[in-house]
């Protein structure tokens, strides 16, 4: 039946040739149109899980919060401390500068400089307050006496390690962001943002002496969109590098065009889908048309891989398409499903930007079917292939064909198939057990998004480890009723809270309002640390709450919110979720009607939410791409032996991966996750492509060493050559500036050759172990795709 | 006759003070960083040294300060203020909350004696034996126990203008005198075990934080603005010793030598060796708060302050 309608679809589609190809350009025609209008969107929200009960928190209290709007900018004079003239006049340079930049709101500027920092002394008489650069001292009249005077009063305002470096060797300005702007509304552009930092601040007060480092989320996510640009350029790299790969293995200029201009056409039907979906491309989704082309060419390498077949044993170019077209179709389709399946089922991840990854490249795998199994026979039936091309091909194929059927000897015997196979079990085994224990999320200390060596994050290295200040915060956000502040019950809750998260393994202090307000009520009465308590009384608390300064973000106007903000000792997965339990623990153990504990806030909050629902995607995600091959394979080979010796060197193959993400410590995350499921989704190819010349030859009654002999000869090659072809367009992503994108390069890279060399080394071992073992009673039917 | 309404009163509140008590305790947590929570005061016990915190915490080290315990449980978990050993065994301890805790195993367990009615803040507590023991603490709170802390009596300390006075630490002199440091430069003098008390004319205009007996039997206040002051008379002429100090003195002791060393605000720290007029003053970099001092069995110094028990002192200046 199924025969039927590939010959039915064959006349259909030849007979008709210039008309199907000029509705195909038609199609190409508008769908550029639209692919021409994509833009790049930076999506820091679509890497969040949004109904994720931390990131809810996260979104309601965003603009409340401490931290997630403020940009650190340090001098940072090379040699020697900041106690001179010339690096406290670049540090009141810089402090201007930041108070003129756009998107600056410019009450929160704080450094040295402004008058918002003061140094509090309790004397007899009261609280005494003065400006830490005193009123009277200028830039130009920093005298040594001067600079004494800043540096004492520094001290005495507590100063040494907010404002200035523990060790003095810095000095910085901290001014948070207007974001959306309060006159028109807008938000803040974080690309133009960081680039203006660079070129008015870095550029301009940066030289051989001080360096000036400059973080903060707008600072990392124009980093990050400066970086995911880049990969256009990656795009013109894989190009070329793949069509001299495919030039090599075809030796024919036609036969390099066909499989790459189709591929190309496919990924401007993807792009002009994606403008069409109201979709721009993010740093995490333009990838995918990378992968989309890839699988396009190495499909394409099948088609060309049967027609040059064709030709070489005498067929002429019409023949030898037509025959590809029939020979690949079904094949072809079922491979392309399986990997619209695997990308379909990232749908069923909670996070917008795996969501819009997974329609992005499942419609681009279909149009797939289109390009690569329709439109590049018709078009290739159009070429003619001359005698000269014929011999060199030829000689070329059958060196490869030698060099197959040797490596087919030595796999296929029984004796090393049943090596082979234990080898492969062992191998299972040692990388199941490797592989425990696996990393969830970013391991790696700073921004997860970029390399470590970035500038970005030697900056966040370099001022992290000179002030007293933690990059990783985790904000449990506690809401009472209104002025719940200053109720001393609400208080001490909070205040016992921040207390035992304190203590929690990981976290290195813990900032919260009833902590500052105890240390408030020991500076009201006299100074004195055995009045650092929390006053019962609601009108004295009051009075404490107010001396805590609303800079701080500890409090909201209403007093209905009180965040603890958890500095964190680094942002793996283990620390957070110690963190997050321990909150959890704590507010089951401890109600109080009047309080509600929230999680979570802050980079490392937020981070908890993806962590949580990437880890628990993925077990089902590879189940439901499992159970798809399973069921696909079955249906075509009606052989539970085709579904063992598919799918087990897939899953030796799946766990190697993830022996080699624990071993060079790139954990599972939003952009590692789909990696490996669509790993497996295309990995599959190669069994299918070898499985089912294999099952063929069985049919025609020879034996399993010589079937898998004369599929290796037939595809071994092809298939090979394949994997280079995906691995060499994923390979370059590993250049990306973008550490997620260089991490999946990688892991593609090593998936897509773990899955070749498995399939035809493990692949056929297990085939014929199984055969050896329990030898079949009936003859193997035909599979579905045979011709 | 003012006074004796004023004890009718007081001895009514005392005896209903345990039911008047209005916040529950909750005892405080086990921590793994107890020893760095901000401490309060210290004390010895034998040979172990005891310091007190805030929620309720306590932490003891048998081995003269090397490694630092949470005690094993504490009824409260508000911040505590005072602590006091008559011997290894028998100490007390008060706090915010009107609380006065007591121990018979020499720190490592605490009960609650008793809650002051009201929930004053208390400051200081001192035992003169098994029996006998004062508690002071703000807006004039002073009490006495003459049955080992299980019933406590109001006392009047102050008059007038000084009556609700933060009384900040007791301590005792010679023939069994008592004194009180308090605010605003005063100090007080009892003769009669606490019944009548007489204000000191120290010519200080600050508060005076603590105070001390030495052991050739003069005696030392001290408090803000760095004032320390001396009387070799129990009390009646005073007289300031000077020092390039600003900041204010929390807590002082004696070193077996005879030095007399003191600790306050912005990790000040004052010594004034025997024979010395002058203060010699020295700044810890980190200008941390310090709040009590105490030395080991061993002879070690030992301070403690906002962020907890810091280590030993080598250096002297």
């Amino acid at each position: 039946m199924i025969e039927q309608l590939v010959l039915r679809l064959q006349r259909a589609f030849f007979a008709h040739r210039l008309a199907t190809l000029l509705s195909l350009l038609a199609f190409t025609v508008v769908m550029g149109g639209f692919a021409a209008q994509l833009s790049m969107s930076a999506g820091f929200d679509k890497q969040l899980p949004q109904n994720h009960e931390y990131v809810k928190t996260f979104n309601q209290y965003r603009d409340v919060l401490f931290g997630a709007n403020r940009i650190i900018a340090v001098v940072h004079p090379k040699t020697g401390d900041v106690w001179n003239e010339k690096a406290l006049t670049r540090l009141y340079d810089v402090t201007q500068a930041l108070f003129f930049m756009p998107g600056v709101d410019r009450r929160t500027v704080t450094s040295l400089w402004t008058p918002n920092t003061r140094a509090v002394q309790i004397t007899e008489e009261g609280m005494k307050a003065e400006d830490v650069v005193g009123g009277d001292v200028t830039v130009n009249a920093l005298t040594p006496e001067a600079i004494s005077g800043i540096r004492e009063r520094t001290v005495i305002g507590g100063f040494i390690g907010s404002l200035v470096a523990n060790d003095s060797t810095s000095a910085m300005v901290v001014a948070e962001l207007a974001d959306p702007d309060p006159k028109t509304g807008e938000r803040l552009n974080y690309l133009d943002f960081s680039r203006r930092l660079e070129t008015d601040l870095r550029d301009k007060y940066a030289d051989a002496e001080i360096e000036i480092q400059i973080i903060g989320f707008a600072k990392q996510m124009g980093d990050i969109s400066e970086g995911a640009t880049s990969v256009i350029e990656f795009f013109a790299l894989a190009f070329v590098l793949t069509a001299l790969a495919v030039y090599w293995y075809t030796r024919s200029l036609v036969l390099t065009f066909l499989p790459l201009a189709c591929s190309l056409v496919s990924v401007v039907w993807q792009f002009g889908t994606i403008t069409l979906l109201g979709f721009g491309l993010d740093p995490l989704a333009v990838l995918v048309p990378f992968l989309v082309f890839a699988i396009g060419v190495s499909h394409g390498i099948q088609q060309v891989n049967y027609i040059a077949k064709e030709v070489i044993n005498g067929a002429d170019g019409y023949t030898a398409a037509v025959r590809s077209f029939t020979g690949l179709l079904v094949p072809g389709t079922l491979a392309l499903i399986t990997a619209f399946v695997g990308f379909a089922t990232l749908a069923l991840v909670p996070i917008p930007m795996i969501r819009e990854l997974a329609i992005t490249a499942s419609v681009g795998v279909a149009y797939k079917i289109i390009t690569n199994l329709i439109m590049l026979p018709v078009l290739a039936s159009y070429f003619r292939f001359d005698e000269g091309f014929v011999l060199r091909a030829g000689k070329m194929e059958s060196l490869r064909n030698r060099l197959m059927v040797r490596l087919g000897v030595h796999i296929a015997t029984p004796r090393n198939a049943a090596i082979g196979t234990l080898v492969g079990v062992l191998l299972f085994g040692v990388a199941v057990w490797q592989s425990q224990g696996r990393h969830v999320g970013h391991v790696l200390p700073g921004a997860p998004e970029l390399h470590d060596d970035s500038r970005y994050n030697k900056d966040v290295e370099s001022v992290v480890s000179r002030f007293a200040l933690g990059l990783d915060l985790l904000t449990v956000v506690v809401e009472t009723p209104k002025d719940g502040c200053f109720i001393y019950e609400n208080m001490a809750y909070v205040d016992r809270l921040s207390w035992h998260l304190a203590n929690v393994p990981g976290v290195l202090s813990a900032q919260s309002l009833p902590v500052m307000a105890k240390l408030a009520n020991a500076g009201v009465n006299e100074g004195n640390p055995k009045w650092a308590a929390l006053p019962r009384e609601e009108l004295t608390l009051g009075e404490v709450v107010r001396q805590v300064p609303e800079g701080m973000r500890l409090y909201n106007a209403d007093c209905t919110v009180m965040p603890i903000n958890l500095y964190l000792a680094d942002h793996k997965a283990s620390t957070i979720k110690g963190v997050v339990d321990a909150v959890k623990r704590y507010r089951e153990q401890h109600t109080l009607p009047s309080v509600t504990v929230r999680l979570a806030s802050g980079n490392a909050g937020v981070q908890a939410a993806t962590n949580e629902i990437v880890e628990h995607s993925e077990l089902p995600m590879m189940l439901y791409v499992y159970a798809t091959i399973l069921v696909l394979v079955f249906l075509v080979y009606r052989d539970w032996r085709a579904m063992v010796a598919c799918c087990v060197p897939l899953t030796v193959a799946t766990f190697l991966g993830y022996w080699f993400m624990k071993s060079l410590d790139i954990g599972l995350t939003v952009a590692t996750l789909p990696v490996m499921v669509l790993a497996v989704g295309i990995g599959v190819d190669y069994a299918f492509y070898i499985y089912n010349r294999i099952q063929m030859h069985l049919a025609h009654g020879e034996d399993i060493v010589t079937a898998f002999k004369q599929a290796l000869r037939e595809v071994g090659v092809a298939t090979v050559f394949t994997a280079i072809t995906l691995s060499v367009g994923v390979a370059t992503w590993s250049f990306s500036a973008l550490k997620f994108q260089a991490d999946m390069g990688m892991l593609l890279t090593f998936m897509f050759m773990m899955n070749m060399i498995m399939a035809i080394t493990l692949l056929p071992a297990i085939a014929v172990t199984l055969d050896l073992l329990i030898p079949r009673r009936r003859p193997v039917a035909a599979p579905l795709m045979a011709h | 006759m003012r006074f004796f309404t004023l004890l009718m009163v007081a001895l009514t509140l005392g005896g209903t003070a345990a039911q008047a008590a209005t916040e529950p305790v909750t005892p405080a947590m086990s921590a793994r960083l107890a020893a760095q929570v901000p401490l309060t005061a210290m004390a010895r016990a034998g040979d172990r040294l005891v310091a007190v915190g805030d929620y309720g915490t306590v932490v003891l080290s048998r081995d003269n300060g090397q490694h630092w315990k949470q005690a094993h449980s504490v009824p409260v978990s508000s911040l505590l203020t005072g602590v006091s050993f008559i011997n290894a065994t028998h100490g007390w301890a008060v706090g915010h909350g009107g609380v006065i805790l007591s121990t018979i195993d020499g720190g490592e367990n605490w009960r609650l004696a008793y809650r002051v009615g009201g929930d004053p803040v208390l400051l200081s507590v001192r035992f003169l034996n098994a029996a006998t023991g004062f508690v002071v603490g703000g807006y004039g709170t002073a009490l006495v126990t003459h049955d080992g802390g299980a019933t406590w009596t109001r006392l009047s300390v102050g008059e007038g203008d000084t009556a609700d006075m933060h009384l900040n630490k007791l301590f005792v002199g010679r023939h069994g005198d008592l004194f009180i440091a308090a605010e605003m430069g005063a100090a007080f003098r009892s003769t009669d075990g606490g019944a009548h008390w007489t204000l000191l004319d120290t010519g200080a205009s600050g508060s005076l934080w603590g105070g001390l007996q030495r052991r050739d039997g003069s005696l030392m206040l001290y408090g803000m603005s760095g004032r320390v002051l001396l009387s070799r008379d129990d009390g009646a002429n005073w007289t300031s010793v000077p020092g390039e100090l600003s900041q204010a003195l929390a807590d002082a002791i004696e070193t077996p030598d005879g030095e007399l060393v003191l600790v306050g605000s912005g990790g000040v720290m004052a010594h004034l060796s025997p024979g010395s007029t002058r203060l010699a003053v020295s700044v810890r970099d980190d200008r941390q708060n310090l709040a009590a001092i105490a030395v080991a069995a061993d002879g070690t110094v030992f301070v403690a302050g906002q962020s907890g028990v810091l280590p030993p002192l080598v250096n002297k200046p």
